[in-house]
């Protein structure tokens, strides 16, 4: 359904979003058409195209989103305030050495991508890779491709820039791997805007994110430390980012990765991708698994097919580890509602964001 | 046809045809130029005789070299020609001040094009200044007739008194076609030149002296020169003093008047040094002095102080000064014709404004009504709108308010809708990058907004080197994008160093600009344009980057290219996006090609007529609607077709 809130163009997104600071450059309206471009990590309206009601407003996450509402339309069940509704949460990994090896911990997102590929589900799928140090959407074809593109980049890639000229072309079906911020994008896309091709995003697999970098991160690695190539990335315990380069193993700590963080993420109150079909993310303290959140029945049945298959081994999550997840969750919601870590307005029904009355009850603590 | 040998034949030429004719006609040896609108055909038109009648010709890199190359001619004793428009005289200054000293050998003729108006010129300029700076005789002819002429004979007075002549004509002269009659043309014996032993070309302080017995000796020769001449009632209480094409306007007012049986009208063709017996002869006894001429009052104020210090009694003057004599605009700006000239003389005279009819109003709002505003425009596949296109982009995703500066050529036009209004300045050529080298130094003020300067092929020879030099020299920051189609486009395809080909229209080694920045060590990209996902990026990337850096973006002019071979563009109405979201006619409307209009459902057009083939649109297109028709015949489609 097209909601009015949403029937505004390309000046008022760019009043609204990107002229102060809020865009994460997830990509959703870029490539729509030839007045949004993309380049690095930077989103810019080139040029006015002069219409007041256009798809660039309605696909941006940061323009007015009702969570619980595209929740409900998407997963059937109402949320939880934490981690949004799902099925169940799982502790997954590859069953696939050459998989693992290649991939972010346990190599999970990777794998449900191949099975995507390689079982019908898809004729594509839209992931990041790193191009030297930067990281770039690609669309993979084959399992070599996914196992290209494996790991975590951490950066503000506008991957979503990549799919609006797939959805065009003669492809089918498309995988999307995407930050929470481009699973929201793609949401709205199906259910709010009328943009061509959008029945072919097939499944959407997210991540778990509480913050991106901007590509001066990637920039000065460059330039301090003459870095050319990134092989691998993670977030250790004690620290804010470590990567294997071809300088070596650079590690920053919280502080100076902080510096790093794109602004937009600070208005973010999705950090586990509540309207993906699945979500993936790391599991803390146990690097050789990924924890896994099954939202939709389509995202369950991805699951079974890769079990069935051999692919992926899974057990259940520890109650201690989901109680972690969830406060780490409501936390960053929290800071959002209440207006700390400068969102951009956020008092519930007068913001961007819309979640339901109990959510936010529970959000704030107020008793269940 | 300007070297027709058939003297006393009459014909029908150009003003620009005729001083090559009368250049032909005193045996020019030597002809240089730097191509400027209007008298681009005048050396263009020797060029074509080049190597036959003993004539050498070039397009030289700019007026100055031109110039010096032309007085090396004359110090050889040759005749020499040199020919450039107002711009580039002014660019030639510092040697018109230094020439004059050693005077010269074989006649040195220079030929200036200004335009009034500016019809095809960033400023309107009155060249003839010069004339008197320099203190070297200045010719104006009247007619197209008269171009010949005095081009003819300014060789043979250059050398009588030794020292060039400046020959200056306009818009209305150099483009109009007029009548004359052809002169001989000499036979010419293979010349040898040599440069004796005891030879010195000088500019030497002492020789001060020298230009004023040569520009004495000048005027008593005008003082001679039925290129002046008076017509009307010998003692005439009112005369009307006219030079250049404004006599014609003068005389054709006074009759329209009824004035011109009781106004004496005193043509001058030799304006400076002013035939100082000849003019007070005609005006000593008059009451009332009336001036037509474009566009300074050069001649009003020379004459005016004439006959403050001689004429021996107080006289009414009408003309710029007194606001009687003006162009629409006010007095001095934009060009005269008879109409205005006859509405300054009723002035004059206390009579009715003759241009203002009771039709007039009427027919102004009717064609204020009919008549939709066109902007000046790119040319169709022209690859500097793709390459401001990609500047635009680039720009906005940089996001920090970078600004463009600009220069001379067919891209000046980035001024306007048809470049994306991306210019903030444009002055004269090479100001571009020079302006670069000052904004490039204020990042230490607090500047951060990056700078680039356009320039073209052309205008790279011209005048760019030494500001490219010194913004390396002095760490200048800013980003120089050489839009290279590899010729001369604006002034009419005229070829330069870069293009391959001389004056003579022999091929040469073209000389790449990237040989020149890299060989300076400057970091240089080369991109083509309309490839616009290749040139977005790389321009992006550099604007991320310090220092002095070179961005060539080359791809042949359109026209050029498609003189050789043109494909032709369609669209596929049922693919096109239209108004929708998406598009909204992004490629007529937006990127603004001509040859895109819009069919009555909204859908894209191409013009078979306008289409020169680039390729652009159909790469830009986000729906993939346009193709080149041969793969529309492809496509099977047995309506596809030229119609």
């Amino acid at each position: 359904m097209i909601l009015d809130e949403l029937s505004k163009g390309p000046e008022q997104l760019k009043d609204e979003v990107i002229g102060p600071g809020w865009c994460v450059s997830c990509g959703a309206c870029v490539e729509l058409c030839p007045y949004i471009k993309s380049e690095g990590d930077r989103v810019a309206v080139v040029h006015n195209c002069a219409l007041t009601d256009g798809n660039c407003y309605k696909v941006c996450p940061r323009t007015f989103t009702d969570y619980t509402d595209l929740a409900g339309d998407i997963t059937g069940s109402s949320s939880d305030a934490a981690l949004g509704a799902y099925r169940e949460v799982l502790q997954a990994r590859s069953s696939r050495l050459e998989i693992r090896g290649a991939a972010q911990y346990g190599g999970v997102v990777s794998t449900l991508a191949v099975i995507a590929l390689e079982d019908g589900f898809s004729d594509a799928a839209l992931l990041t890779l790193t191009d030297g140090i930067y990281p770039r959407p690609v669309l993979a074809r084959n399992r070599q491709q996914v196992l290209e593109a494996a790991g975590s980049k951490y950066g503000v890639c506008p991957g979503l820039s990549g799919l609006n000229r797939t959805l065009r072309s003669g492809i089918e079906q498309v995988t999307v791997v995407g930050r929470p911020c481009q699973v929201t994008a793609l949401r709205k896309m199906q259910l709010n805007s009328s943009v061509e091709g959008r029945e072919k995003v097939a499944l959407i697999l997210g991540l778990f994110c509480f913050w991106a970098l901007d590509y001066v991160f990637f920039d000065q690695l460059k330039t301090r430390y003459g870095a050319t190539s990134i092989k691998h990335a993670d977030i250790p315990r004690e620290a804010g980012i470590s990567l294997d380069t071809d300088q070596g193993q650079i590690t920053l700590s919280l502080e100076e990765t902080r510096r790093y963080v794109r602004r937009g993420c600070h208005s973010c109150a999705d950090p586990t991708s509540e309207l993906a079909d699945l979500a993936i993310g790391s599991t803390e303290g146990d690097p050789a698994w990924c924890t896994l959140i099954v939202r939709t029945e389509k995202g369950g049945s991805l699951v079974n097919k890769a079990k069935d298959k051999g692919f992926l081994e899974t057990r259940p999550c520890s109650r201690d580890f989901l109680k972690a997840l969830s406060n780490a969750a409501l936390n960053k919601k929290k800071r959002v509602l209440e207006g700390k870590a400068e969102s951009p307005s956020v008092v519930i029904n007068n913001s961007y964001l819309r979640f339901d009355d109990e959510t936010c009850r529970q959000i704030r603590g107020e008793g269940v | 046809m300007i070297a027709l040998n058939r003297p006393g034949h009459r014909v029908i030429m150009t003003g620009n045809e005729a001083l090559a004719r009368g250049a032909l006609e005193a045996g020019v040896d030597f002809c240089s130029s730097y191509p400027g609108s209007p008298c681009v055909e005048v050396a263009e038109s020797l060029f074509k005789l080049a190597g036959e009648n003993q004539l050498y010709g070039e397009w030289s890199t700019n007026e100055m070299v031109a110039l010096e190359a032309a007085a090396a001619a004359s110090f050889a004793g040759l005749r020499a020609l040199c020919v450039m428009k107002q711009n580039g005289l002014a660019v030639t200054a510092d040697l018109l001040l230094s020439l004059n000293h050693p005077g010269t050998r074989g006649g040195l003729v220079i030929v200036v094009g200004d335009d009034p108006g500016a019809h095809s010129s960033i400023n309107e300029v009155d060249s003839r200044h010069f004339a008197r700076h320099a203190e070297v005789p200045l010719l104006e002819p009247s007619t197209v007739e008269e171009a010949r002429a005095m081009c003819c004979w300014a060789f043979e007075l250059s050398e009588q008194i030794e020292t060039y002549v400046i020959l200056r004509v306009v818009t209305r002269i150099c483009h109009a076609r007029g009548n004359f009659t052809l002169g001989e043309l000499p036979l010419k014996e293979e010349r040898k030149v040599k440069i004796e032993p005891w030879d010195r070309f000088f500019c030497f302080a002492p020789m001060h002296g020298m230009i004023h017995g040569r520009q004495e000796q000048a005027r008593l020769i005008f003082e001679e020169s039925l290129f002046n001449c008076y017509s009307g009632p010998e003692k005439a209480e009112t005369v009307v003093v006219a030079s250049g094409p404004a006599l014609l306007y003068a005389r054709e007012a006074l009759e329209l008047l009824a004035l011109d049986q009781k106004t004496g009208l005193l043509k001058v063709g030799t304006t400076w040094p002013l035939p100082r017996e000849k003019v007070l002869t005609h005006l000593r006894e008059a009451e009332n002095i009336i001036f037509f001429e474009e566009t300074d009052p050069f001649l009003e104020q020379n004459v005016t102080s004439l006959m403050a210090q001689y004429g021996g009694k107080a006289y009414r003057f009408f003309g710029q000064a007194s606001g009687h004599i003006s162009g629409e605009a006010g007095p001095g700006l934009g060009e005269l014709n008879t109409g205005l000239a006859a509405r300054g003389l009723a002035k004059v005279f206390n009579l009715p404004d003759p241009l203002k009819l009771p039709e007039t109003d009427h027919l102004q709002g009717i064609l204020k009504m009919e008549m939709p505003e066109r902007e000046m425009t790119l040319c169709p596949g022209c690859p500097h709108r793709s390459s401001f296109w990609a500047i635009k982009c680039a720009l906005e995703l940089d996001g920090r308010q970078a600004f463009v500066l600009g220069d001379i050529g067919c891209y000046t036009l980035g001024i306007f809708k048809t470049g994306f209004m991306l210019l903030r300045s444009v002055m004269c050529m090479g100001s571009g990058i020079g302006l670069a080298n000052g904004f490039g130094q204020l990042h230490r003020f607090g500047m951060n907004q990056p700078v680039l300067a356009v320039m073209g092929d052309s205008t790279f020879f011209h005048a760019c080197l030494p500001a490219l030099l010194n913004g390396l020299y002095n760490e200048a920051d800013f980003i120089a994008v050489v839009l290279d189609n590899s010729i001369t486009a604006m002034t009419g395809f005229q070829p330069h160093p870069g293009a391959g080909l001389n004056a003579a229209g022999v091929a040469v080694e073209p000389l790449k600009i990237e040989n020149i920045t890299t060989g300076m060590g400057l970091k240089t990209l080369i991109a083509d344009p309309h490839d616009l996902d290749e040139t977005i990026p790389a321009l992006y990337g550099l604007l991320r980057e310090k220092g002095l850096r070179v961005l060539i973006l080359r791809r042949e002019c359109a026209l050029q290219a498609a003189r050789k071979e043109r494909k032709l563009y369609r669209v596929i109405a049922e693919k096109c996006a239209g108004e929708a979201c998406g598009c909204n006619n992004f490629c007529g409307r937006v990127f603004g090609c001509p040859a895109i209009t819009m069919t009555e459902d909204s859908k894209a057009l191409i013009s078979d007529a306008l289409c020169t083939g680039c390729g652009a649109c159909a790469v830009l297109c986000p729906r993939g609607a346009i193709l080149a028709v041969d793969e529309t015949f492809e496509q099977g489609s047995e309506k596809e077709g030229l119609s």
